[in-house]
């Protein structure tokens, strides 16, 4: 580490070029503060004061400009009053600005006027008031955003700094605030019936269908096998018809070559009579065909309905043993929903009672 | 030697690699300025993940489908829409940014969660810090009162979702270890200091230890004396007051809900004010294998109220420049029902930070048989997330740490790419 700690020696010689620098570097971090560089730009600083409470006084940050150009001061629940920041003020490249929980007033804040790089202005639970930024706000062309708290605001005024500066963002905004609650409230109140109308359908699935699931049980299992018969029927049925196809098919082709064959051979009545006898057999394997088809048809009808039934069944009784389960998750929804809306409900009197 | 908060190690490997000391241009300020083009920004974000724990849905979340078991809602973005659970996030999506082009490769819960927090797939022979142990490493300000990362357990809904991860900090060096908060509303049990003599006795102590120590000046030496000295440390600092809520109205407790994720997020607000760097809350319970509608309808309206009041407060405060807020999981769930797992395209979301909110970064299919299935833009994948989100905290992603044994290991891995989108 020595050799490290020379060249961090002649780089604290190079970057903050002077030994007052150190002092002074010295003398915020006695007090708690932090510098840090504004990273990819090493040469800008952030000095950060917001840990060290009221050993932060008017006093204490008189000699900060000659660190070096400070772009970030964080000054949050320092002591500092409106005097320190005629000390800020010399801090021209300044960006943003921490100034939460102190006492700065309205009369000190217009000692910023000559910041004029300043992007970034905190004054939540400051003693400053929005009147106080109508006032600065014009000076300070770079400015884009300044935080208070809703105590520090009125709307009169805000809407008057958002006409004058349409550029500027200000927190809270009164109307955008009140915009956001209304939609909210809209929205939550329409979740909240969603819910109901979810809890009222699992209630009564609860109440109507979960005593049958005992008594639903052995009629599905009645059904199952019902419905089992009349598929293995059916199938069968399937098959029988199949195979009468198939000789319809096999004597027809039968017939067809014997008939060739009468008709090449006039005179010989043998042919004439096996293809005679041929297509009386054909004849009669059609007329089963049509019999076992219709057969097949009327056992699908039939296994068709068991099948329904079957399912039905299934369905009702899956709905019915999931309907405790089911029914606690809309009481869960519906709690939510009730406490999305209570709070949104709320936020709202809250909003309209100011 | 006389170590100033100014220039630490770091900085003087960043001096030396800006070419300040050797003379020789190396690429970190290149990449800075290429990934966000010539815009500054202060460096180290302070960063609140929020750890949904089982893998959420994206569809019942933010990134709705038609057809689905939600409504969709417009938000004050036109163009974007979330689903209808969530009304308060959706007035918020001013300052949120979605990715909805997450594709991560693992469908194993350990495995992804491994992943996820740390950019590098599980391996045996070395451990990988996580992201909260980067952040103190390279984020926190090195003896300081307050740890620089802490965990926060926001409880445990239903469902498994698998071996629980916990942060290591690996070879970052144990300091770097996160302080764990058992339960929000607790705050640190065993802060409060012993006023019979605490001090005299931890003088005994030290006397005691100081000779090993100096005889015997190792690294697991060295790290017990700082893990010590930190709680001792935290114990008399008046910034410990951050871990009481009870120290916050009334009125903002009620805003953040009183559901221990909505404790958990006020208590994150409450450390990233009192200098803690990183916050990781963890809410077990969104592994929803038997259909994560009615679940998440369960969910959603603590989430919502205490993520969009999470959002509005810091907001408000002027913080929100400064945080960033990440919502993930380790993966997210099939589209429809939401029953499986689906590491293939899912969504998270990011919020303050500085980043460039307002809009939805990569997208996925709308149409077909599994609307949400296929990502059709700009894909996402586990190290791209984690060099972004380093990068956004102001830590350069592509540096090289020297893990045990001297093996140099890259911080991300070298193929990860921005996501420029988000960047200024």
């Amino acid at each position: 580490m020595k050799p490290a700690s020379f060249i961090l020696a002649l780089l604290l010689a190079v970057t903050v070029q002077a030994e007052t620098n150190q002092a002074v570097l010295k003398h915020v971090e006695s007090l708690g503060g932090r510098v840090r560089w504004v990273s990819a730009k090493q040469e800008a600083l952030e000095v950060d004061f917001q840990f060290s409470g009221d050993k932060v006084t008017d006093a204490e940050i008189a000699r900060l400009p000659e660190l070096g150009p400070i772009e970030i001061l964080r000054l949050k629940k320092t002591s500092l009053t409106d005097a320190g920041l005629q000390h800020v003020a010399r801090l021209t490249g300044l960006r943003r600005l921490y100034l939460e929980h102190t006492a700065i007033t309205n009369t000190g804040l217009q000692l910023l006027a000559g910041l004029k790089q300043l992007e970034y202005l905190n004054l939540y639970q400051a003693q400053a008031t929005d009147e106080g930024l109508l006032e600065l706000a014009p000076k300070l062309p770079t400015l884009k955003q300044v935080h208070f708290h809703s105590r520090q605001v009125t709307a009169a005024t805000i809407s008057k700094i958002s006409e004058k500066l349409p550029g500027l963002r200000v927190w809270p905004l009164p109307g955008r605030e009140r915009a956001r609650v209304e939609t909210v409230l809209k929205l939550s109140e329409t979740n909240l019936a969603e819910a109901e109308s979810v809890m009222a359908v699992a209630e009564k699935d609860f109440k109507e269908l979960n005593p049958l699931v005992k008594e639903l049980k052995p009629r599905v299992d009645t059904a199952k096998k019902a419905a089992d018969a009349t598929h293995k029927k059916a199938n069968s049925a399937g098959k029988s018809a199949e195979t009468a196809k198939r000789r319809v098919v096999e004597l027809d082709r039968k017939f067809k070559d014997a008939d060739r064959q009468a008709r090449a051979k006039p005179d010989d009545e043998g042919l004439k009579k096996k293809a005679a006898e041929l297509k009386r057999q054909g004849d009669e394997a059609r007329s089963k065909r049509e019999e076992l088809a219709k057969k097949y048809d009327a056992e699908l009808r039939s296994n068709d309905v068991a099948q329904k039934l079957k399912r039905r069944l299934e369905k009702k009784f899956r709905r019915a043993s999931n309907s405790k389960k089911v029914f606690e998750l809309a009481k869960a929804e519906l709690e939510a929903a009730k406490l999305q809306a209570e709070y949104a409900r709320r936020e709202h009197k809250a909003l309209n009672g100011k | 030697m006389n170590t100033h908060e100014l220039f630490q190690r770091r900085d003087f490997l960043k001096l030396s690699a800006a070419g300040l000391l050797s003379g020789v241009s190396v690429p970190w300020f290149e990449s800075m300025a290429n990934a966000a083009g010539q815009v500054q920004r202060p460096r180290g974000k302070k960063c609140i993940l929020l750890w949904m724990d089982g893998g959420p849905s994206q569809a019942h979340t933010f990134d709705p489908k038609p057809g689905g078991e939600f409504k969709s809602l417009p938000t004050t973005v036109p163009g974007i829409h979330v689903t209808e659970k969530f009304p308060k996030l959706a007035q918020c999506m001013k300052d949120m940014a979605f990715l909805r082009s997450m594709t991560t490769e693992i469908n194993d819960h350990y495995d992804a969660k491994y992943y996820l927090h740390t950019g590098f797939r599980r391996v045996t022979n070395l451990e990988h810090p996580s992201i909260g142990s980067i952040a103190s490493a390279f984020v926190g300000l090195p003896n300081d009162d307050m740890p620089a990362f802490v965990t926060i357990d926001a409880g445990n809904d239903k469902g498994n979702g698998g071996r629980f991860y916990r942060s290591v900090p690996a070879y970052l060096g144990p300091r770097h270890a996160p302080l764990a908060v058992q339960h929000p509303a607790r705050g640190l049990e065993n802060l409060k200091p012993d006023t019979r003599g605490l001090d005299r006795r931890l003088q005994l102590l030290g006397k005691g230890e100081e000779r090993f120590a100096r005889e015997y000046n190792l690294p697991v030496v060295n790290a017990k004396q700082a893990a010590f000295q930190r709680a001792v440390n935290l114990m008399h600092s008046p910034r410990a007051r951050a871990f009481n809520l009870d120290n916050e109205p009334a009125a903002i407790r009620e805003q953040y809900g009183e559901h221990r994720f909505g404790k958990s997020c006020l208590l994150a607000r409450r450390l990233i004010e009192s200098g803690v760097s990183f916050v990781e809350i963890f809410h077990r319970g969104w592994d929803d294998h038997e259909g994560a509608g009615m679940r998440i309808a369960a969910r959603a309206p603590w989430m919502d109220g205490a993520m969009s009041t999470l959002i509005l407060d810091l907001k408000q405060r002027g913080m929100l420049d400064d945080v960033l807020i990440v919502w993930m999981g380790e993966f997210g769930r099939t589209p429809g029902d939401g029953n499986g797992h689906f590491c293939r395209a899912w969504t998270s979301m990011m919020a303050g930070g500085g980043i460039n909110t307002g809009q939805a970064v990569g997208a996925t299919n709308e149409n077909g048989k599994n609307p949400g299935d296929t990502i059709t833009r700009r894909p996402i994948t586990a190290p791209d997330f984690m060099a972004t989100l380093c990068t956004i905290l102001g830590i350069d992603p592509h540096q090289e740490l020297m893990a045990s044994g001297g093996r140099p290991m890259p911080l991300v891995d070298k193929k990860a790419k921005v996501v420029t989108e988000l960047i200024a």
